[in-house]
């Protein structure tokens, strides 16, 4: 390859410190860090260096072949590494002098085409290593690779402020080859696409899946339009020795997703999500929309054009609040964006929607695809729905239907309910429209649902369902405990394991080659089976005579808490504070207003009674003559007062509830006061304090006085 | 579908977020029939089984086990409130044996089966406590209903809220008993908007609460004057409305006195919830505190 000269070389450790922070700066901080030299980002990266992007590509050459002696050409590069080693050890965010080598055997990694003309390979690294490095190798010294090691151990001693390591290695072969390969194999506009295939795929942020199961998915993704990968990249999926490496990247992707992705203006974006409630067995709908709110994404507003939402997280949900319903409407039929500072939202128009159960919102949310044997309720353009229809025909458990209705639904839309697909489409050439209504399934033995008590352990009776699926589609004989209870013909499908009656103990299911332990346990062997944790209480402090709650909401406690004194708590159908015969109901004061001659105060119980004179040194006449009757006072008497019988002139009674009134106990509290507290709740009395709302109240008091008088009889 | 294995999963768990919870009763939930979630949980927390928090994130704990003394009857009878575990539950049948008590698990419609005991008198209740190491309650519903604080105490805990406009809006109509929509919000009111879950809104003397929908409905209800409350003294009956179902610490009081959950009817057109076993003065305590008058 002939180049021309750069203008000005630029040294290595400068070309160092610009890969270093290029690729290991604040941008890829808690990501995965990819070293990705190539002439694309040697591009980039040369302006920072007043290089011209043109010659970008050889200045880097030459500043890293100018490190590079005749003789025992990588010994600049390891003596300064072992420099740094010790370096590192005091100041540990100094970055590597070996950047710069990486990077060269990266660059000649992504140089890896065939030259039919030279009889080059595509599988051939070391011609184009020689090519840049100017040298003839067959093979890299071991203390080269080991350098790879050193970068990761320096991305983990960082706590990934630089980025998360991801050149690999688990095998016995290639060892020098595989992780320059892995660095470039995918670029970084590609890998900012990989949340696209998780999407596509229907899996979920942060899981962990086997390599293998990824390739199968991603050969099927790459002939969908919905993949948007570069040429070369989609060169890489269709590439059969290439895919199982990118499957890789891609799994260690998957594993560091958060569940957002990378939009074309490079924003992160997060998913709106439609929610749908059902009305009347399928008559009437209402939709929703229902912004994620996984971290990073912040609160605040957000545009449409020239319209600004507002939006807040939902309390304890990873959603914020929902959009208003009318845009809904307009989502389903156009698609909705909503751009933020950093991050977008939105919601991408689909043809058919499914949507799944299983969320704590409520109703029906839209998802990416279904999955095998759950119930669905799917959104379908009309020109769409005989697809569908024929689709699940063939692929759905019996009993979908399609809503008799769609009465708030936007008008080219309709739903189809209870969707259970139960078969996977045999490489059936399915539209594409319908992609989302076809389960992925990944190789293995996959447990679902069941009542689970802990890892790989369930409750008895609570058991889960077993998901089988092959890669190679051929049939399977699945075994419980060397049994045989199921037959798959294309090796994929549900087995119901509550079906088969196991007992609690440890079993052993086994589908072809592949085989998986679990425990069911019947339970404790302990009685009282509640451990020692949190408990959840309601707790009322208490205000002279009245209990005031603490929160709207059972609060966590411990027990020690719950029984503190002064307090009450209540936790199921036990009483914290609470006595049979609580003492504060014993005694009490009573304001007696003035204008009676005497007042009888009447407590709940039989007995509960007590008397009060107004004592004056004239007579009552001349008394009230002059109006000094008027005023008030307070008496301490030795129960619960309930109420006041005021008796005035002319021996006119007037009864007043003292506050809440409680209704009469039948047990008697006093047998020597018993006669009197008769003599005055037996009466029926014309004036009932207040609106007489506790005229009902009082007619306990009779209720019970004439009881005891007839027990009397 | 089987509540009480679901209740037998939640003891052996202990404690867990809505997750959980979620995720077990739709295992066990029947395909042809949806379970209410939130009225699973309403109706486990009225038995006394488990506590259900919306307080922070949503999350549960089982309660601990304890038989709760039934008001009334001859003899002494029991129910067993609480986490239920099988190890529990085969102690308790051991210890009733022993004493030569009966127990009888009574299955029901909504919820985990009523496990009953019926003892000679209450000193076999306590010795059978004793023997399966569980406390024993007594006059738990009066207790209940007695300790509750007033609404005006509630209210003072709900924050001013925001109106959540744009989304469908029902006021209450306490005269017809039924929500009944409208454009927006007039007037004092309870309103319910058709939230991500239906919130409500206690607009009053230039107040807008937000309040739980229990909480805000009796203090509207008292605030017009509307009782709703009946009492039947022959069948010991306290009936409630179904749509102006009371809060769950007095709906705990009233469903204790049986240990079974209501029954929903008809009685006069209106579908109520009839709770069975209710003393006179307990139902007094809980209109007390509702600011309701009894209808007798």
């Amino acid at each position: 390859m002939q180049r021309g000269q750069p203008e000005q070389q630029v040294d290595y450790e400068a070309w160092n410190q610009a890969l270093a922070e290029y690729f290991y700066g604040p941008a890829a901080a808690h990501r995965p860090a990819y070293l990705c030299v190539d002439t694309d980002s040697l591009r980039k990266i040369a302006p920072r260096l007043g290089v011209a992007p043109s010659e970008a590509e050889e200045s880097f050459v030459q500043a890293v072949r100018s490190w590079m002696p005749r003789r025992r050409p990588f010994s600049g590069f390891l003596w300064a590494a072992r420099q740094w080693r010790r370096q590192v050890q005091t100041d540990p965010t100094l970055p590597p002098p070996f950047v710069g080598l990486l990077g060269a055997l990266v660059l000649a990694a992504s140089r890896m085409h065939p030259d039919p003309a030279l009889q080059i390979g595509s599988h051939n690294y070391y011609h184009r290593l020689g090519e840049v490095l100017g040298l003839e190798l067959r093979q890299l010294p071991d203390p080269v690779t080991h350098l790879w090691n050193n970068l990761n151990e320096w991305l983990e001693r960082n706590n990934g402020a630089f980025g998360q390591p991801t050149a690999q290695w688990h095998g016995e072969w290639f060892r020098h080859i595989v992780r320059p390969m892995s660095q470039c194999l995918l670029r970084q506009t590609d890998r900012e696409k990989l949340p696209d295939f998780f999407r596509w795929a229907g899996l979920p942020p942060h899981e962990e899946i086997d390599t293998d199961s990824l390739v199968a998915s991603l050969q099927r993704w790459v002939r969908r339009t919905t993949c948007r990968f570069s040429d070369q990249g989609k060169a890489v999926l269709r590439d059969e020795s290439l895919v199982r490496r990118a499957a890789a990247i891609a799994g260690l992707e998957l594993r560091l997703w958060d569940g957002l992705s990378i939009d074309v203006h490079g924003r992160r974006r997060a998913t709106i999500d439609l929610r749908l409630k059902v009305f009347d067995r399928g008559y009437r709908f209402q939709c929703d929309l229902y912004p994620r709110a996984p971290d990073g994404v912040p609160d605040g507003p957000y545009r449409k054009g020239d319209h600004v939402v507002e939006l807040h997280r939902l309390q304890g949900l990873p959603w914020f609040q929902p959009l208003s319903s009318d845009l809904a409407h307009r989502a389903l039929e156009q698609g909705l964006v909503l751009t933020g500072e950093a991050c977008a939202l939105a919601f991408l128009p689909g043809n058919v929607i499914p949507l799944g159960g299983k969320s704590d919102l409520g109703g029906w949310l839209s998802c990416d695809r279904v999955n095998l044997g759950e119930t669905y309720a799917v959104l379908c353009r009309h020109e769409h729905s005989a697809a569908v229809e024929e689709y699940l025909q063939q692929y759905a458990k019996e009993g979908w239907r399609r809503a008799p209705g769609n009465e708030g639904l936007p008008p080219s839309w309709n739903c189809i309910l209870d969707v259970q697909v139960i078969e996977i489409a045999q490489r059936a050439e399915v539209p594409e429209a319908l992609d989302c209504l076809v389960p992925l399934v990944y190789p293995g033995i996959q447990f679902r649902g069941g009542l689970k008590l802990d890892t790989g352990t369930w409750l008895c009776g609570g058991e889960p369902e077993v998901i089988i699926a092959t890669a190679e589609e051929i049939e399977v004989t699945v075994e419980v405990d060397e049994r045989q209870v199921a037959h798959l013909p294309f090796g994929s499908g549900v087995v119901d394991l509550p079906g088969l009656g196991l007992g609690p103990g440890e079993h052993e299911i086994r589908a072809g080659i592949r085989r998986r332990r679990f425990e069911l346990r019947a339970g404790r062997t302990d009685r009282v089976a509640r451990s020692q944790g949190m408990s959840l209480g309601h707790t009322f402090h208490r205000e002279g005579r009245h209990l005031v709650p603490v929160s709207l909401f059972p609060t966590p406690a411990d027990q020690q808490s719950l029984a503190q004194e002064g307090t009450v708590a209540i936790e199921g159908a036990r009483l914290w504070g609470v006595p049979d015969e609580p003492a504060y109901w014993r005694t009490s004061r009573v304001v007696l207003r003035g204008g009676c001659r005497y007042y009888v105060i009447l407590g709940r119980q039989p007995g509960e009674i007590a008397k009060y004179t107004v004592q004056c040194e004239y007579p009552y006449w001349f008394v009230r003559q002059l109006g000094l009757l008027w005023g008030q006072m307070t008496v301490e008497v030795p129960f619960n007062a309930q109420w006041v019988i005021g008796v005035g002139p002319k021996r006119r009674k007037r009864l007043c509830p003292i506050g809440i009134p409680a209704p009469a106990e039948g047990t008697v509290a006093d047998i020597d006061q018993l006669a009197e507290w008769l003599r005055w709740a037996r009466k029926g009395y014309r004036a009932v304090g207040g609106t007489g709302a506790w005229r009902d109240v009082w007619e306990t008091y009779r209720a019970v006085a004439s009881a005891l008088l007839e027990d009397q009889r | 579908m089987n509540y009480d294995l679901l209740l037998q999963y939640l003891t052996e768990l202990g404690t867990g977020d809505w997750k959980i919870f979620r995720d077990g009763l739709d295992h066990l939930a029947d395909l042809d029939q949806e379970p209410y979630r939130s009225m699973v949980a309403r109706d486990l927390s009225l038995l006394g089984h488990v506590e259900f928090t919306f307080f922070d994130d949503m999350a549960w704990a089982a309660c601990p086990e304890i038989l709760v003394a039934l008001p009334g009857g001859e003899g002494a009878t029991a129910v067993l409130c609480g986490g239920r575990s099988q190890a529990l539950l085969g102690s308790l049948t051991a210890a009733v044996d022993e004493m030569g008590a009966n127990i009888q698990m009574e299955a029901q419609e909504d919820g985990p089966a009523v496990v009953i005991i019926w003892a000679q008198g209450q000193d076999m209740l306590a010795a059978i406590a004793e023997c399966v190491g569980i406390p024993l309650a007594l006059n738990v519903p009066v207790r209940l209903a007695s300790s509750l604080p007033r609404l005006q105490h509630w209210l003072t805990l709900c924050e001013s809220g925001w109106e959540p406009l744009g989304y469908m809006v029902k006021a209450f109509d306490a005269e017809q008993l039924r929500w009944r929509e409208v454009e927006r919000p007039a007037g004092d009111g309870l309103y319910q908007y058709a939230y991500f879950r239906p919130e409500y809104r206690l607009k009053r003397d230039g107040q807008l609460l937000r309040v739980p929908r229990e909480i805000g409905m009796y203090t509207w209800l008292a605030h017009v004057g509307r009782n709703v409350l009946s009492y039947d003294p022959v069948r010991c009956e306290l009936r409630v409305p179904k749509i102006a179902r009371m809060p769950p610490l007095h709906a705990r009081a009233a469903t204790l006195s049986s240990g079974r959950l209501p029954v929903v009817a008809r009685p006069g057109g209106t579908i109520s919830y009839i709770y069975g076993g209710v003393a006179k003065h307990v139902a007094h305590l809980l209109a007390i505190a509702l600011e309701q008058r009894l209808e007798v």
